[in-house]
């Protein structure tokens, strides 16, 4: 049963074995796994169950993202998107799974124990999402693999859960067509058939506890209070709405861990122009990568993730450097435009904490960071010169506009313009309190009965896209939450 | 270290009432004959002439408005309409920062070019001035303050159908009468 907390016109307190706050990858999983149990587990959900999805930029994009898609870190330097609605971020991303490197698992092996299992989460929840290379590339991931082989570097196709996709290409607004093999379309259905109940448009406002947690407290949009009385909950509402919820309900913090670690795999785009329509808003996007400046080994200065990242033209404006008939007759180019971005696995350190209520973000990126960045915006920049692009443009201030690779050594962007889509690693897995805000179960370990089941676990980041590792996780860590629930 | 930091929070303090003082002094003297005025539910008269005045110069045509070719303009997309609409749909929070990023706008920021004047008054080459000199300020806050109100304004006015053919997109499958497939290309 799902519930909108739009029409809930009095309070609500209701017992419940689980409670489970946020409805993304993590959390779909765990109430699933709870409802197979046996058990009836409470949803929370801050948005809305989407209604139709209409293709229109203007109205998904706030609908889609938090804060309306404006969440920008408390300097304002980089935007960080995420969603908010049933089945979370799953709705609206480009269906990307990839598992985390084995370099990444088995330098996590070393401060967290039981991760040896976790290649079975992996397999079973892949197999559930029916997740498969994607048959056909578009035009722009064309562009990507030819600039990539030209050049003699590493690449290859990705895989996706999507089952029924016709190309349509308006993935990042929501599937219209219902073909993304996500959260809201293959986990809820069945966790709420056995049993289980969401909440939609209701937001937790703090977890009480004395000891070990006792309740929920959550506010619906209509303004009544729902009290979730349980002890269990998990938290499953990204890297930022897990780490700011358990910061604002004071949860034990002797080492001051939670909100901490806060990765977000920065990222910037380059655009290059070609003589011919690449029409790159048709088709599936990020269907091939880059690799070659992705080297997960210990030391390595090759930390860099490249993948396609056409936009639509609200995204596209947005994203174009400039203002006025300049960026006019830049858009003029938009059926000629090819997009790469270049994303950082990032080794900076931020953090998540709590203004009020509102979750705020600091992030300073590390000059080792921004190095890397460098490095990905003109490896971007070259794959696209080899793939025949006239001309690129190189964001920062100035932009840069470049038509030969050899024009790229002196091409030193300064001040870029940053988007991240992975917050992650703010309540990380580690078998010491002392590393880590959780144990090797997702249990908390300060207090008992409060789990972790999202992005927040890893302890690093991954340098690639997250939301088959963070179901993998969530599944990894769902016996425990189970046999919690039962004690 | 003590009276560094009650003398930063007085100098601080000073020039955040000075600007609340200097703005509210500044809201009071706005064309309120617009008949969009009447019709905003989260903007003030000042703030009108504020996204007026950003969207000209963020939305301006390559190309003289009514030679073939043109745009549409942002007036006609109806730009403030869209942005008031999204800044009565935002939470407080967010809300309240549009409105001081708008302030800033129109107060603050016309000093990167040392004018005293009001963004909303400056001529279009000097409009032109202050943004160019936002986005490319060394201060983040400045910079993310420009990317804000652009996003906004970009989002205002290509939302319009009328702009998209400019662009060659075709818009929306789901809205188009035929719907149906794409075709895919490229075999790997």
């Amino acid at each position: 049963m799902i519930v909108s907390g739009r029409t809930l016109a009095h309070d609500v307190t209701i017992d419940a074995p689980a409670c489970v706050v946020g409805t993304g990858a993590g959390g779909s999983v765990v109430l699933r796994e709870l409802a197979r149990a046996g058990l009836s587990p409470i949803g929370l959900e801050e948005g809305p169950d989407h209604g139709a999805f209409d293709q229109r930029e203007e109205r998904m994009l706030p609908e889609l993202f938090q804060e309306h898609g404006g969440r920008m870190t408390d300097d304002l330097g980089i935007t960080v998107l995420g969603g908010r609605g049933l089945g979370g971020s799953t709705i609206h991303n480009t269906n990307l799974c990839k598992r985390i490197p084995p370099e990444v698992l088995a330098e996590w092996k070393k401060t967290v124990s039981g991760l040896d299992s976790v290649g079975s989460s992996f397999d079973a929840i892949e197999r559930d999402l029916s997740v498969s290379p994607i048959p056909e590339v578009n035009a722009n991931n064309d562009i990507l693999r030819r600039g990539v082989n030209a050049l003699g570097w590493r690449g290859g196709l990705l895989s996706h859960n999507r089952v029924g996709c016709i190309g349509s290409g308006f993935c990042e607004l929501g599937c219209a067509y219902n073909a993304k093999q996500n959260a809201r379309k293959v986990l809820i259905p069945e966790a709420l058939e056995r049993g289980a109940r969401i909440y939609c448009d209701v937001r937790a406002l703090r977890i009480q506890h004395d000891g070990a947690v006792s309740a929920v407290i959550a506010r619906a949009a209509s303004g009544a209070t729902v009290t979730i009385r349980t002890k269990v909950v998990v938290l499953a509402g990204s890297a930022v709405g897990s780490a700011a919820l358990a910061l604002a309900s004071n949860v034990p913090d002797p080492h001051v861990q939670q909100g901490q670690s806060l990765r977000i795999h920065p990222g910037s785009v380059v655009a290059g122009v070609f003589d011919r329509d690449i029409d790159g808003w048709r088709g599936i996007p990020q269907s091939w990568e880059c690799t070659e400046h992705l080297d997960f080994r210990e030391g390595s200065e090759k930390r860099v993730w490249i993948t396609t990242a056409f936009a639509h033209p609200i995204g596209t404006a947005v994203t174009l450097p400039g203002f006025g008939a300049a960026h006019m007759k830049m858009m003029r180019s938009y059926r000629k435009l090819a997009v790469l971005t270049a994303m950082v696995h990032d080794q900076t350190a931020g953090r998540v904490y709590v203004d009020g209520e509102r979750p705020r973000l600091r992030y300073k990126m590390l000059p080792s960071d921004r190095a890397q960045m460098t490095l990905g915006l003109r490896a971007c920049a070259e794959i696209l010169l080899a793939a025949g692009a006239r001309e690129v443009m190189i964001p920062g201030v100035p932009p840069r506009t470049v038509r030969r690779a050899s024009e790229l050594a002196s091409v030193e962007p300064r001040m870029i313009p940053l988007t991240a889509v992975h917050p992650m690693g703010t309540m990380r897995m580690a078998d010491s309190p002392r590393n880590g805000v959780v144990g090797p179960t997702g249990e908390h370990h300060h207090l008992k009965g409060l789990f972790v089941a999202d992005g927040s676990l890893f302890p690093t980041s991954i340098g690639g896209p997250p939301q088959i590792s963070i179901y993998a996780f969530a599944l990894h860590v769902t016996p425990h939450i189970i046999a919690a629930a039962r004690r | 270290m003590e009276r560094r930091r009650f003398l930063r929070s007085a100098v601080a303090w000073g020039v955040s009432s000075a600007a609340v003082v200097a703005s509210f002094v500044r809201v009071l003297d706005y064309d309120r004959s617009d008949r969009r005025i009447g019709h905003m539910r989260a903007l003030a008269a000042w703030e009108v002439a504020v996204v007026d005045a950003l969207a000209e110069r963020l939305c301006a045509a390559d190309v003289a408005y009514g030679e073939l070719g043109a745009p549409p303009t942002p007036r006609e997309c109806e730009v403030v309409a869209f942005v008031d609409s999204f800044v009565a749909a935002s939470e407080p929070a967010i809300a309240r920062e549009l409105h001081a990023a708008f302030g800033a706008v129109e107060h603050a920021f016309p000093m990167l070019i040392r004018s005293p004047r009001r963004f909303s008054r400056l001529s279009e080459a000097d409009r032109d001035r202050v943004l160019a000199a936002m986005e490319s300020s060394s201060f983040e806050l400045v910079r993310g303050c420009f990317a804000g109100v652009k996003s906004l304004v970009m989002m205002g006015y290509y939302r319009d159908p009328r702009t998209w053919g400019v662009l060659g997109y075709d818009g929306p499958l789901v809205a188009r009468p035929a719907g149906g497939w794409v075709p895919l290309r490229h075999k790997p």
